[in-house]
């Protein structure tokens, strides 16, 4: 059982990180980002064809990154211009639309075929009261951490913060108050897809990598941040790494791990039956 | 049913028929999918179009209702006819338990729940294949329509009787609500609506015509398996829906039409078929951009322009001329009170937005609220009205302890309110609106009307002035004959004449309805000319109460609104 705990805490990781993402960048930017996954699963994908191409790790592993951040901030400039002062559901909707022609485009440059990504982290691993731990877990857990409590730490307490958060709310009184909103919004998107990029060549080399699934990681990921309630970068890092640990565990028993996809939305079911439990109003009096 | 509606169904059933006998089976093949995309087309014009909601699991209930027909026909004996209906109810009733948990979500919430959502099923249910994919069980047209152009024309008339069914429904009760939620979740609230209700019903009603589409599917191709069901295809159907704007018929069927064309175009022209989701995605970002209603709505304008262009003068609005009013008397303030505020506070974190706060408003007449921008005014309105969270003190409506409450339990108790931004639903026409506001209860919407001589029941809201729907709102708040309205601000947004003709309606028809009215102004002469009483707050404090003349010469009041210090 333990080993199935420790085991949910690699995937977890991976949910979290993204889950932290998508709160950092709905908070920053107001918008809930349906590709942060995909995002990642470019960058992942080109880190995996540059080794084929004999690049070497580094060299790959960089362009990937670099490609996902550059991939970010176009979607961020993108929304920065058409929706900076559309309503949430419109920049939902917007969003689900690039989402979708961000996997149209994968299939098209990557096909859908699982393509093995490089194993980018030395293979050590440690073994606490005789549970093996790899290296990986441990770095997918620090990123998961240090993105939540870092970011939490920067959108409160720094200046950049709250010129960020002032852009997601009222673009044109912050631009008017002289926030670089195109130098903001480049930082914020090219920092989630950042990280997005690096958690997924972490998490990548032990996943069925097929194009598609790593981006699909969105859906665990979603569920996590909506527990956070896209607003508590605490709490999404723990539903994140919850709805992993649960996972996992549930195939302790095949009655159960029938039902194992099904994890993220019980979970979220069962958060949102508690915390919408009171009456919430529209936000416009 | 009009005229035009005729010869538009007989126009679509012509050309059905003709496309049928003229297509080959490759093309039949391709059509036939077109309309069965359309039909799940539809069902997202319903949740996301007219209610607003962000749904991404309309493939998923299209899939429920494939599930279920496979099932069915594995299992029993029954006709594809027989085993429709359950395509619609499976997934209606799925709708209504996956909204419970949902009910209370909105935008990018409901959005990312109904994905999890769909993940789930695809990952649960349709991964272990669909029932009879593995025997081989295929599942086949009535007989009447098996051959493929008898199943297009059958697939064809599903389409366009789902889309009367539709219609008629948004012209219902029912179908007006979703318009009013999507507009303002307050606002049908404070209609006495229950806004989860009107939400649940979108939901499942989306759910059931999407499944009806699954069926169809299922049929065309006599076995499906999970593929066509996944989460990225319900992004996908939304996201063409949004470009072509499925609200409307046209676009519903231009969404289903180039979601099966253009791949098919692309391909014939040497292009690979799966770079067309890139297509509808900037396509539905462009359409986004320019403000809701896709295609079909940007069509539909120009055709108006045209048909505008082609009268030589335009109708001109009616002048807003209010029937001379038996002069002479005043609304009369009775001696009872009819809504007791017994210490009501309000606190946002240190903040008092209000404080301690009692005041009786007597049966009839006005009794006015007034004081500086920030004062708590609307605050207290909302309060009153039930939509603060939380709040101290409490608030009696006829002697009746309505404190815990919700809004539309208070509007149903004869509470009524207007707000101050406007919340008339633009989709509905002015009679569509005073319809759901009235309950069928009370004035009928003809006498209405003509009170403050508003345009004709038929005028879509939409092509009204600020002022004109602001008087609508408050003829809403007013038309189901309620005992105490709170109107918050209700002529901002009206000049001069317009103005006083108003105030002049306002006092006469609440004096012969006998409502008391709680009036929020910052035109200090309406107030003075209308209300018997008037209360001034200022920083969430009850600084003065009583006549209006009183209430002006004291001196807090006049430091409250010149700012001088006290």
């Amino acid at each position: 059982m333990l080993t199935l705990v420790v085991a949910g805490l690699a995937a977890g990781g991976a949910y979290a990180i993204f889950g932290v993402s998508i709160v950092v960048l709905h908070r920053m930017a107001g918008v809930v980002n349906f590709s942060q996954a995909v995002v990642g699963a470019f960058g992942a994908y080109v880190a995996a064809i540059g080794v084929e191409r004999g690049w070497g790790l580094l060299w790959a592993a960089v362009a990937g990154v670099a490609l996902s951040s550059a991939l970010s901030i176009a979607i961020g400039l993108l929304f920065a211009r058409l929706f900076s002062e559309a309503g949430a559901a419109v920049r939902t909707a917007a969003m689900i639309a690039v989402t979708v022609g961000l996997f149209a485009a994968g299939f098209r440059f990557f096909g859908d075929a699982p393509r093995a990504v490089p194993v980018v982290l030395p293979g050590a691993s440690v073994s606490i009261g005789g549970v093996v731990v790899t290296a990986g877990t441990v770095i997918v857990l620090m990123i998961a951490i240090a993105t939540a409590l870092g970011m939490g730490w920067v959108l409160s307490s720094t200046r950049v913060g709250v010129q960020v958060r002032a852009i997601s709310e009222r673009p044109v009184v912050a631009e008017l108050l002289g926030v670089p909103l195109f130098a903001r919004t480049a930082l914020v998107w090219g920092f989630t897809g950042f990280v997005s990029a690096t958690g997924m060549l972490v998490v990548a080399s032990n996943l069925p990598g097929s194009f598609s699934s790593l981006g699909f990681l969105v859906f665990p990921a979603m569920a996590a941040a909506l527990i956070g309630a896209f607003r508590r970068l605490t709490l999404a890092f723990v539903g994140g790494i919850g709805v992993g640990v649960v996972e996992s565990v549930s195939s302790y028993r095949e009655t159960w791990s029938e039902y194992r996809g099904a994890i993220p939305f019980l979970i979220a079911a069962a958060v949102l039956l508690w915390t919408q439990r009171h009456e919430v109003w529209d936000a416009a009096r | 049913m009009r005229r035009g509606d005729l010869v538009a169904g007989a126009a679509y059933i012509g050309v059905a028929a003709t496309v049928s006998q003229l297509a080959g089976p490759f093309w039949l093949f391709l059509l036939t999918s077109a309309v069965i995309t359309a039909v799940v087309a539809v069902s997202v014009g319903v949740i996301y179009d007219n209610a607003g909601l962000l749904s991404l699991c309309q493939m998923t209930f299209a899939g429920i209702g494939a599930w279920t027909v496979g099932w069915l026909n594995l299992e029993t004996n029954l006709p594809f006819l027989a085993m429709l209906p359950f395509a619609a109810v499976v997934p209606f009733t799925a709708g209504v338990l996956i909204g419970i948990p949902a009910l209370r979500l909105r935008g990018q919430n409901l959005a990312v729940f109904t994905l999890v959502f769909s993940a789930a099923v695809a990952r649960v249910l349709f991964a272990d294949g669909f029932p009879g994919l593995i025997e081989g069980n295929r599942v086949h047209p009535p007989g009447f329509a098996d051959s493929d152009s008898g199943y297009f024309l059958f697939c064809t008339v599903t389409l366009g009787l789902i889309a009367v069914a539709v219609t008629t429904l948004r012209r219902t009760r029912t179908g007006r609500w979703w318009f009013s939620v999507r507009r303002s979740e307050r606002a049908t609230a404070a209609m006495g609506r229950s806004v989860v209700v009107t939400k649940l019903s979108a939901f499942a009603v989306s759910a059931a015509i999407a499944g009806i589409g699954g069926a169809l599917l299922l049929a065309l191709n006599g076995i499906v398996s999970g593929a066509s069901f996944q989460p990225i295809e319900s992004m996908t159907i939304l996201t063409s829906a949004l470009m072509f704007g499925a609200g409307h018929f046209e676009g519903a069927v231009l969404a289903g039409l180039f979601g099966q064309l253009i791949p098919n175009f692309l391909s014939d022209v040497g292009l690979p078929r799966d770079i067309a989701p890139m297509l509808f995605a900037v396509g539905g970002v462009i359409a986004l951009s320019r403000g809701e209603g896709g295609l079909s709505a940007a069509l539909r304008a120009a055709g108006r322009r045209l048909s505008n262009l082609r009268r030589a003068s335009r109708v001109e609005a009616p002048a807003r001329a209010i029937q001379s009013l038996p002069s002479g008397h005043g609304p009369t303030t009775g001696t009872t009170t009819v809504l007791d505020i017994q210490k009501v506070s309000v606190s946002y974190g240190a903040v008092r937005a209000l404080d301690d706060i009692s005041l009786e408003v007597p049966e009839g007449g006005f009794f006015g609220l007034i004081g500086p921008n920030g004062a708590g005014k609307s605050t207290l309105v909302d309060a009153l009205s039930g939509f603060l969270p939380s709040h101290q003190g409490r608030i009696l409506l006829g002697g009746e302890d309505i404190t815990a409450l919700p809004p539309r339990k208070r509007a149903l108790r004869g509470l009524r309110r207007t707000f101050q931004q406007g919340h008339t639903p633009r989709d509905l026409t002015v009679g569509g609106y005073l319809k759901l506001a009235s309950a069928d209860a009370g004035t009928s919407v003809a006498e209405a009307l003509d009170w403050f001589s508003l345009p004709a029941a038929g005028t879509p809201i939409a092509t009204l002035d600020v002022g004109s729907r602001r008087i609508l709102e408050v003829c809403g708040a007013l038309i189901s004959h309620p005992r105490v309205a709170l109107l918050d601000e209700p002529t901002a947004g009206l000049a001069g004449p317009d103005r006083e003709m108003f105030v002049e309606a306002l006092a006469s028809v609440t004096s012969r309805m006998g409502v008391a009215v709680l009036l929020i102004e910052h035109d200090i002469e309406a107030v003075i000319s209308l209300c018997d009483s008037v209360a001034v707050l200022d920083f969430g404090q009850l600084i003065a109460a009583g006549s209006p003349q009183e209430v002006l010469e004291d001196p807090r009041v006049v430091a409250a609104y010149l700012g001088a210090s006290t």
